[in-house]
C-alpha cells in the first residue's frame, strides 16, 4: 500500500478534534475511499469514545475500522494551530495520523503497514523526519518507505 | 535474568496493540529484562507465546481491558494486569512495578 502524496494534507485549518474527523471523512468520500462521510465519522468518534487516540509530543493517530471503508487507507494532517485532544502528555496535537481499514476485507500487508507505523511513532527519529519535511511528495515517500520496507 | 511474558489487546486492534507490546519490549532491552509480548490484535495472533514460553516466565503482564484468548497457558501464573495507555506511555516505569510487586509478594 503506498500513501498517496494526496493523502498528506498540510496546514490544515480545523477549531477542533471533531471539525478534523468530520473534515478527514468529507475528504475521503470525495476521493472515494467512502460512500458515507458521515459514516465513518461515526466510526472514528466511536473508537475514541472507547479512549483517546492522543499521543504525545502533539502526535495523534485516529482510526476507524468500519464496513465504509472501501479501500485501507493512511493520512498525515498537519495543523495549522493546535487543537485540544486528551494526549499523555497533556499537549495539544498538531500532527495527526488517520488510519482506517475495513472490517472484513483487510488483507494482511495493509494491517501490517499501520501496525508499522504506530510502532514507528514511538520513534523520536520518526517524528522529527517528519517534521523536517514540507512537501507532500516528499512526506508520502518518506513514510511509505519507512512502514512498507519490512513485510 | 527476569522472564517476562505478556499480550497486549486494544478495541480496534490496529494500532495500541503493537505500540503497546514493541514499547514494552523495547523497555525491557534497556533494564535487562527479558520480555515477549504476544498481540491479539488484527491480524490474529503475532509473536505468539508458547506453552514452554509461559512455564518458564517470572509473570504474565496483561497490557489490556478487552477480552484475551489463550489465558489458559498462564495456569498457576501469577497475572498482572496493567492499562494499555500507561504501557505506551510510562513502559519502563510499568515493567519495574511489575517486577517489584512480584518480588515483593
Amino acid at each position: 500500500m503506498e500513501i498517496p502524496a494526496r493523502n498528506i494534507l498540510l496546514n490544515i485549518n480545523v477549531t477542533d478534534r471533531d471539525g478534523l474527523l468530520r473534515f478527514i471523512s468529507k475528504q475521503c468520500e470525495i476521493f472515494g475511499y467512502t460512500n458515507s462521510s458521515k459514516g465513518l465519522y461515526d466510526s472514528f468518534i466511536q473508537r475514541e469514545k472507547e479512549y483517546s487516540t492522543g499521543l504525545q509530543d502533539g502526535f495523534a493517530i485516529p482510526h476507524a475500522k468500519t464496513n465504509f471503508v472501501k479501500s485501507a487507507q493512511i493520512f498525515y494532517v498537519r495543523l495549522q494551530h493546535p487543537i485540544e485532544w486528551k494526549t499523555y502528555d497533556d499537549k495539544s496535537v498538531t500532527d495527526v495520523f488517520v488510519l482506517m481499514v475495513n472490517e472484513s476485507g483487510t488483507g494482511k500487508v495493509h494491517l501490517k503497514m499501520l501496525s508499522n507505523l504506530a510502532t514507528a511513532l514511538l520513534e523520536d527519529e520518526f517524528k522529527k523526519k517528519i517534521h523536517e519535511l514540507n512537501d507532500s511528495e516528499k512526506i508520502s515517500e518518506y513514510i511509505t518507505n519507512e512502514i512498507g520496507g519490512n513485510i | 535474568m527476569t522472564n517476562i511474558v505478556g499480550i497486549s489487546a486494544c478495541p480496534a486492534g490496529l494500532a495500541h496493540t503493537p505500540m503497546a507490546a514493541k514499547a514494552l519490549e523495547k523497555a525491557g532491552e534497556e533494564l535487562g529484562y527479558h520480555v515477549k509480548m504476544e498481540q491479539q490484535g488484527s491480524m490474529g495472533p503475532v509473536n505468539v507465546i508458547n506453552q514452554d514460553e509461559a512455564d518458564t516466565a517470572d509473570f504474565v503482564l496483561i497490557a489490556s481491558d478487552q477480552k484475551i484468548t489463550g489465558m489458559e497457558r498462564f495456569k498457576n501464573k501469577k497475572i498482572l494486569r496493567v492499562d494499555i495507555n500507561v504501557c505506551i506511555k510510562a513502559p519502563k516505569a510499568v515493567l519495574k512495578k511489575c517486577v517489584s510487586t512480584v518480588e515483593g509478594a
